[in-house]
Formats: structure tokens, C-alpha cells, sequence
């Protein structure tokens, strides 16, 4: 496997792609092979679409009800920050069926999200917004019977985003482990949010059909299944989720593991040599990610020139696929020789993107690491190590945390810390913004930088001394240690980065973590937060139960087919 | 109203820096806390109590007294377990793995009962431990097997004078052997109350599924600690959130 020097720095992390390993992916997976059976119940909205839909969840070892509030927004008022006190529609994910009395009370506080409380019979609580690029669009085209240009929908992807999805235990919900150990359905990290996520997908269709057919009975149509298969849902993620990454570094650890796992398994299985099957395969994946990228519209500089730069070198990758085919597999060329290849001439997002291609190929080698993503996240200090032992083990490996000097102004020239408002992440700038005197401990490198200059002066007084004793006399120290101690354990984890440089890329965070979602088609809209795509090219409901080959990574626009055109009209 | 789980350890983490703990004493504070309510042990009432004194302390530590072979006595300053009893018991653990048991006497310490969870953390690291203090007409054990997730809790009559608010951590291989080397220390006879396991288990499951009843004072009062550690938002953060 690769090592923790490559693997967890910053820009590399901000270069993952989705991979089969991703969230989004194996929910799907087990949805489409179990054939969960989502039905609504309750779809009682008004002519415009506002209203209340509840939608029953029959999975493999349990019932769920997935509730849904419509409500009319002034789009004056329509935010996608964390700060927003209104959306557009509002969700939460529950355990079993829904009664009335809980349907009633879920209406009294869903809607509020943060300023409303639920219950431990509530898994996720969730929201979303509006395109307003796409979704009037859509309607009106349905509803004058025509469906809507594939190059538009290109341009968004979605027509709702949703800007938060709780679960976790936050505002009364049921905690992790009660749904871990409870709820086999949803027994992986992230797994019952990525499915409120879907269902919104899901609802977001539906509802767009439904008011087309209200406004015009008699002409409107509904979406073609290909064009809605190529809708996803939006999102928008800002520093709200950075903390977690350096806050869970034993699940970032576990989730890092399993995908270079799967990696070193690929290429394992290509050590050898390839045959022509898998080099089609990996030729058309090649060809397919470059339209992906090709149709990826974002305003942001930087991003569009590295998805053009990452563009050429898979364009280079694939004519020389086409071109040496044969002689690749004569001369038992290995996938070890492409990623070498690639780590020493080409960008490190075109790196990261043929990783996830390559993980792509072997599912039978991969998929069932998709078993491994959720681990205990306990940290134990060791108090009877010797500080000789804990220096030498921080020397070791934290190097990269001593390499840094902290005396440079730029060094410190950034802060985190919760905002009053609803205890929104934020980032200031040293010595300018106020706060810093409550800021997050999440400068790791700047704990390990104090915690190895004290035990080196303690040393000078008691060489022999141990942990234990050292954090009686400087007790201060002891979660620094606590953390080094644990995280010594495992290969990765820790991000090797100075999170609080004044020119630290905190979306190269988001980035890592989205990628582990599964999300596609980011769209930079600062350095602090990104608006992607989820669920793009997934699966329909419809499509739960029947022949299903999991390859809808890297969406493309669908070329329809000609039953497409006998639903016009 | 009830509160879930990890819901309450963020905002007790929080709290608890308020107060002006600094990491690695807030999370072992929260997880204090959150074990003695869960399994049973009335962790939030206690905290109710403890906090007046609390909102004073100066975030003391443990000092170091005396330190001879598997002994060492600690002065805890009048300070809480929820700030002194990791390092106590990160000492026992240590003198047994060197000396192959460990006794370690806090002195001046208080909000003892807190210590259970700091003993069941140990206990994962193939340590047996045993805890002991007196309060008033009672004694208190706390006596949890190597790699044990509770342990058991015992209440006794006691007619002995509690020395300083003294908390006694004693700690060996296996609980047999510790209960062996310290009878002389942690035998005040029959208890008169014993919290099994089971029960602790039941309590901990009932509080998962349920979540936890917490005092809407308490909870508000947290609300306030944790206000402390927020930054006021200007227009200015906001930039920093990336408006």
C-alpha cells in the first residue's frame, strides 16, 4: 500500500474521486440487490406541489418511513449556508411506520431543522433548496409535453440540493450506535444519510412530474427514465465539514485503508500482465471519465483548468490504449508501471482518477471491503511508555509536523472557530478576526510541535522518566499524546498539512471526505465551500430488483432512446 | 427532555472547555459524565452538583507527593476527579506495568464517583483495577476485570474516617490477584448495596434506544457554558465561513 507520506497530504486528499468503496455506491448496491420495496403512502401535496409525502421503506431487515415536507419559499429567502432558517422542503428519515401523532409532531418540527427537536425514532434530519435553473425549467417543458434538453439539465444536474443532512444523535436523533447495532440496513457510516439524499433525488422527480401534470392534465409528460436517471441531487458542503476529518482521524484512518486496500489489490491483480477484456474496460472507462469531465460546468479558474488538464492526460492515456493495445498485453505491461507512469508525468487529480478507475475493474476483489468502513473510535494513552520511546515515536511519525517551523507569521496565520450562529465552523485570519483565543484545537501539527518541545526540555531534568509522570507535571498534554500515541497505531489518518497556514485550501477537506460520499462534478465556489453532485447517472426505484452491472460512476449525459420521443406530447 | 448520546458529549465537550478544561481533560470529562448516566449512576445529577464548584475551580491537576516503587500518593487540590482522575489512574496503570501492581492514593479530590469510566477505559489495556474511597458513613468500590466493559459497584457501611476526600486507584493483571494484594486496603465486608453489570448494561441499552432524560435547567446551563466557547458572528466572520 501506498504510504502515509503520499497518501495524506492535503492536495492529494482534495484529488480523490468516488470509488466503488464510496457511500453512495455501496447503499446503492445493497438497495438495487435486495430490492428494497419504496412506496408513499402519503403523497398529499396542493396543485403547486406544496404539502406532505411519506414514503414506506421495506429493506432487507427492516421497515423505515421517510417523511417529507413541501413548503412555499419566497426566493428571496432561499440560502444554502448553514445559517438559512428556511428551505424549500424539509426531511427526516424514521425507524418503522409513521402515525399519525408522529406525523403530526415531525410537522412541528422537521420544518425547523436546527430549532426544532426530534427523536430517537428519527435517524436524519435533512433539507433542500430549489434550482432555480433547472427546476422551472423542467416543469414547463413537461408540462408543454416536451422533455427538457439534456445539455441544460448538463448544466446543474439537479433540481433540488440539499445544504445539510443531519444524523449522528444531533437534535434528540438516534444515536450512531443504536443504528449501527439496531438498524442492519443502515449499519455503515454515513449510510442513512446518503439514502435521505436519495430519496430527496428520488421526490425531486416525482415532484416535478406531479406539478406538470396539475398544471396541464391533459398535455404534460413525464420524464424520460434515462434523463432522470441523469439527474442527481446538488449539494452544497462548506467548512462545516472540515473538523470532522481531523476530529475522526481513526475512521478517516479506516476509510483511507480500505480504499488504498482496494488499490494494491488492483494493481496486484495486474501484476502480470492484462488481458484484452480488462484493457477494454479500462479504455472505455478512460473515455467516459474524459466526457465526464468535459461536460462539468463551474466558474471556478481553478477547477476548470484542472479538470482540462487531467482531460488531456486521459486523453493521452487512451489513444495510447487504443493505440498499443496489443503490444500492453504482450509485453505483460502491469498496472504497478501505469501508476508509476502517471505519478511521474502527469497531475495528481489525473493520478487519483485513474486510482478509482483502476478499483473499478475488480469488484470481486473489492467490493467486500465495503464491510470494513465503520470502526471503534476510541483513543487510549499508553502511560507507561518512556518518553525516549515517545519522542523517537514522534520523530518517526510526525516528521512531517516537526518539519514545520511555527515561527513564520504565515505559519499561525489561520484560526478555527464555532461561530455563535447555529456553531458554524469558520476560518479567521490571525491577529485580524477575533476569537482566537477560543479557536478549535485542530492544528494538529502546532500540538505535536509543543508537545515534542516540552517533553525534550522535561527530558533534560528526568531522561528516564515515563508518560505517565510526564503528564502529571504537564497535564496539558495529555490529548496530544493521547492522539500520537493512538495514531501511531494505524498507517493513516493524521492529514499532513498545517491546517492553520494563512493559505490552507480547507476544500481539499471537504473534497476527501465528498469523495468517500461518492459525490461527482465539484464546483468550487471559494476556498470554503463546494457545491458537487450526488447520486448522478444512480439508479431509479424502478430499477430496484432487476439486472443491475454497478457502473454508474463518473455520469454522462444519456443518449436517449427513441421510446424517449413517443413520450412527447 | 431527552438527548441523544453523542448530542450530549458534544455539548458537555464544550461545557466542559468553557470551563476552561483544555483538550484531552474535556473529552475524558464528557465521556465521565456520559458513562456514570448511561450505566446508571446518576452521572448528570452528580455533575448538576459538582458544578457550582466548578464554575470556581482553576482547573487543577494532580500533583505529585511521593512516588516509591508501585505507590505514589497525589495531592488533587481540591480539584474534580473529572479533571485529576485520568492522570491518577494513567499513574496506577503505569506503576503496575512496571512493578507489576500499582497503588496510587488522591488525596483532596472530589466527584469520585466519576471514576468508573476512567477505570473501564484502563481496563480495555489488560489492566484489572480496583477503586476505593469513603464518603461519609459509606465506602465505595469500583472493581472492574481486565478487558471488562463495566464494572462491578459496591456500597458499604463504613465506619472509617475518610482521610482528605481520598480516593484509592489499585490496580494488578487480574482482579483476583489485585483484590489478593490490597484485601487489607478493599475489604470493608459484605456490601450492603452492589449495581451488577447486567443492571448497568440494561441502563446503558434503555438510554440508546431511548436517549437520555436530561433536567431542562441542566441543559440550559450547558447551553451557557458552551456559549463561551463560540465567537461572536460579524459580517466579517462570515467572510470566513465563505460568503
Amino acid at each position: 500500500m501506498r504510504p502515509a507520506s503520499q497518501v495524506m497530504q492535503l492536495n492529494r486528499l482534495g484529488s480523490f474521486h468516488q470509488s466503488r468503496l464510496s457511500f453512495m455506491r455501496t447503499l446503492v448496491r445493497r438497495m438495487v440487490q435486495e430490492n428494497w420495496q419504496i412506496n408513499s403512502t402519503v403523497f398529499d401535496l396542493d396543485t403547486e406541489g406544496y404539502g406532505t409525502a411519506v414514503y414506506e421503506v421495506k429493506a432487507k431487515y427492516g421497515t423505515y418511513s421517510y417523511v417529507l415536507f413541501s413548503h412555499y419559499l419566497d426566493p428571496e429567502n432561499r440560502n444554502d449556508r448553514v445559517i438559512a432558517d428556511q428551505w424549500d422542503l424539509t426531511m427526516a428519515l424514521c425507524e418503522g411506520s409513521v402515525d399519525a401523532e408522529q406525523l403530526e409532531f415531525l410537522r412541528n418540527n422537521v420544518p425547523k431543522q436546527e430549532a426544532g427537536r426530534v427523536d430517537s425514532r428519527v435517524f436524519v434530519l435533512s433539507r433542500g433548496n430549489r434550482s432555480g435553473r433547472t427546476f422551472d425549467y423542467v416543469v414547463d417543458q413537461l408540462t408543454q409535453g416536451r422533455q427538457p434538453d439534456v445539455d441544460v439539465i448538463a448544466e446543474v444536474g439537479y433540481l433540488y440540493r440539499t445544504t445539510a443532512a443531519y444524523g449522528s444523535g444531533k437534535l434528540g436523533m438516534a444515536d450512531w450506535e443504536k443504528v449501527r447495532t439496531k438498524h442492519r440496513d443502515f449499519a455503515r457510516p454515513f449510510a442513512a444519510e446518503m439514502f435521505t439524499c436519495f430519496m430527496l433525488r428520488h421526490f425531486s422527480l416525482q415532484h416535478a412530474d406531479y406539478i406538470a401534470a396539475q398544471r396541464a392534465p391533459k398535455t404534460a409528460v413525464k420524464l424520460d427514465d434515462d434523463i432522470k436517471r441523469y439527474f442527481g441531487i446538488g449539494n452544497s458542503t462548506g467548512l462545516g465539514m472540515a473538523p470532522f476529518l481531523i476530529n475522526h482521524p481513526l475512521l478517516i484512518n479506516q476509510w483511507i485503508e480500505q480504499r488504498e486496500t482496494a488499490l494494491a489489490r488492483a494493481i496486484m491483480a495486474g501484476r502480470e500482465g492484462l488481458d484484452t477484456a480488462i484493457l477494454d474496460r479500462f479504455a472505455s472507462g478512460t473515455a467516459r471519465v474524459i466526457q465526464h469531465l468535459g461536460e462539468i460546468s463551474t466558474g471556478d479558474t481553478q477547477q476548470n483548468i484542472s479538470n482540462g488538464l487531467v482531460r488531456e492526460e486521459l486523453q493521452e492515456l487512451e489513444h495510447w490504449l487504443r493505440a498499443e493495445g496489443k503490444n500492453i498485453i504482450d509485453s505483460h505491461y502491469s498496472w504497478a508501471e501505469l501508476v508509476q507512469y502517471a505519478e511521474c508525468n502527469w497531475h495528481i487529480e489525473t493520478q487519483e482518477v485513474i486510482n478509482s478507475m483502476l478499483i473499478e475493474l475488480y469488484p470481486e476483489l473489492v467490493d467486500e471491503l465495503e464491510e470494513m468502513m465503520a470502526v471503534e473510535e476510541d483513543q487510549h494513552l499508553v502511560p507507561q511508555m518512556s518518553l525516549d520511546d515517545l519522542k523517537d515515536l514522534i520523530e518517526d511519525k510526525y516528521d512531517w509536523a516537526l518539519a514545520i517551523d511555527f515561527s513564520r507569521t504565515e505559519s499561525q496565520g489561520s484560526f478555527w472557530y464555532r461561530s455563535e450562529e447555529k456553531m458554524e465552523p469558520r476560518l479567521g485570519q490571525t491577529y485580524v478576526d477575533m476569537g482566537m483565543e477560543k479557536q478549535m484545537p485542530l492544528a494538529i501539527g502546532r500540538m505535536v510541535r509543543e508537545c515534542y518541545d516540552e517533553i525534550c526540555i522535561y527530558m533534560t531534568e528526568f531522561p528516564q522518566q515515563d508518560v505517565a509522570h510526564f503528564i502529571l507535571q504537564q497535564p496539558n498534554f495529555s490529548g496530544a499524546i493521547c492522539r500520537i500515541q493512538t495514531m501511531a497505531r494505524s498507517q493513516y489518518g493524521d492529514i499532513r498539512e498545517n491546517l492553520v497556514h494563512s493559505d490552507v485550501l480547507p476544500i481539499h477537506l471537504l473534497r476527501c471526505k465528498l469523495s468517500f460520499f461518492g459525490v461527482s462534478k465539484f464546483d468550487p465556489r471559494s476556498r470554503l465551500w463546494v457545491r458537487n453532485t450526488m447520486f448522478q447517472g444512480a439508479p431509479l426505484i424502478s430499477d430496484f430488483g432487476k439486472p443491475f452491472f454497478d457502473d454508474w460512476q463518473f455520469p454522462i449525459k444519456p443518449v436517449l432512446s427513441s421510446t424517449s420521443d413517443s413520450s412527447v406530447g | 427532555m431527552r438527548v441523544s448520546r453523542n448530542e450530549l458529549t458534544a455539548s458537555l465537550k464544550k461545557a466542559f472547555e468553557g470551563l476552561g478544561f483544555s483538550v484531552g481533560d474535556y473529552q475524558d470529562a464528557a465521556a465521565m459524565v456520559i458513562w456514570s448516566e448511561m450505566h446508571g449512576l446518576n452521572g448528570l445529577q452528580q455533575l448538576q452538583d459538582a458544578l457550582p464548584s466548578l464554575y470556581s475551580c482553576l482547573c487543577l491537576h494532580a500533583k505529585l507527593i511521593r512516588n516509591d516503587d508501585n505507590y505514589a500518593l497525589l495531592n488533587g487540590q481540591s480539584s474534580s476527579i473529572l479533571l485529576c482522575g485520568s492522570q491518577t489512574v494513567r499513574l496506577a496503570c503505569a506503576l503496575a506495568r512496571q512493578q507489576g501492581s500499582g497503588q496510587v492514593q488522591l488525596d483532596n479530590c472530589h466527584n469520585r464517583r466519576f471514576i468508573a469510566q476512567r477505570l473501564v477505559s484502563a481496563a480495555q489495556s489488560d489492566s484489572a483495577l480496583v477503586a476505593y474511597w469513603v464518603e461519609g458513613d459509606r465506602a465505595f468500590k469500583l472493581s472492574v476485570e481486565s478487558g471488562a466493559k463495566q464494572p462491578i459497584y459496591s456500597e458499604f457501611a463504613s465506619t472509617a474516617i475518610s482521610a482528605d476526600q481520598s480516593l484509592m486507584i489499585f490496580v494488578g493483571n487480574d482482579l483476583a490477584a489485585v483484590e489478593a494484594k490490597f484485601s487489607a486496603a478493599i475489604n470493608p465486608g459484605p456490601p450492603i448495596e452492589t449495581t451488577s453489570p447486567d443492571t448497568m448494561i440494561n441502563s446503558y441499552n434503555d438510554m440508546l434506544e431511548q436517549g437520555i432524560e436530561i433536567d431542562d435547567n441542566l441543559w440550559h446551563e450547558l447551553d451557557n457554558l458552551v456559549a463561551r466557547v463560540l465567537v461572536e458572528s460579524t459580517e466579517s466572520s462570515r467572510a470566513g465561513a465563505g460568503d
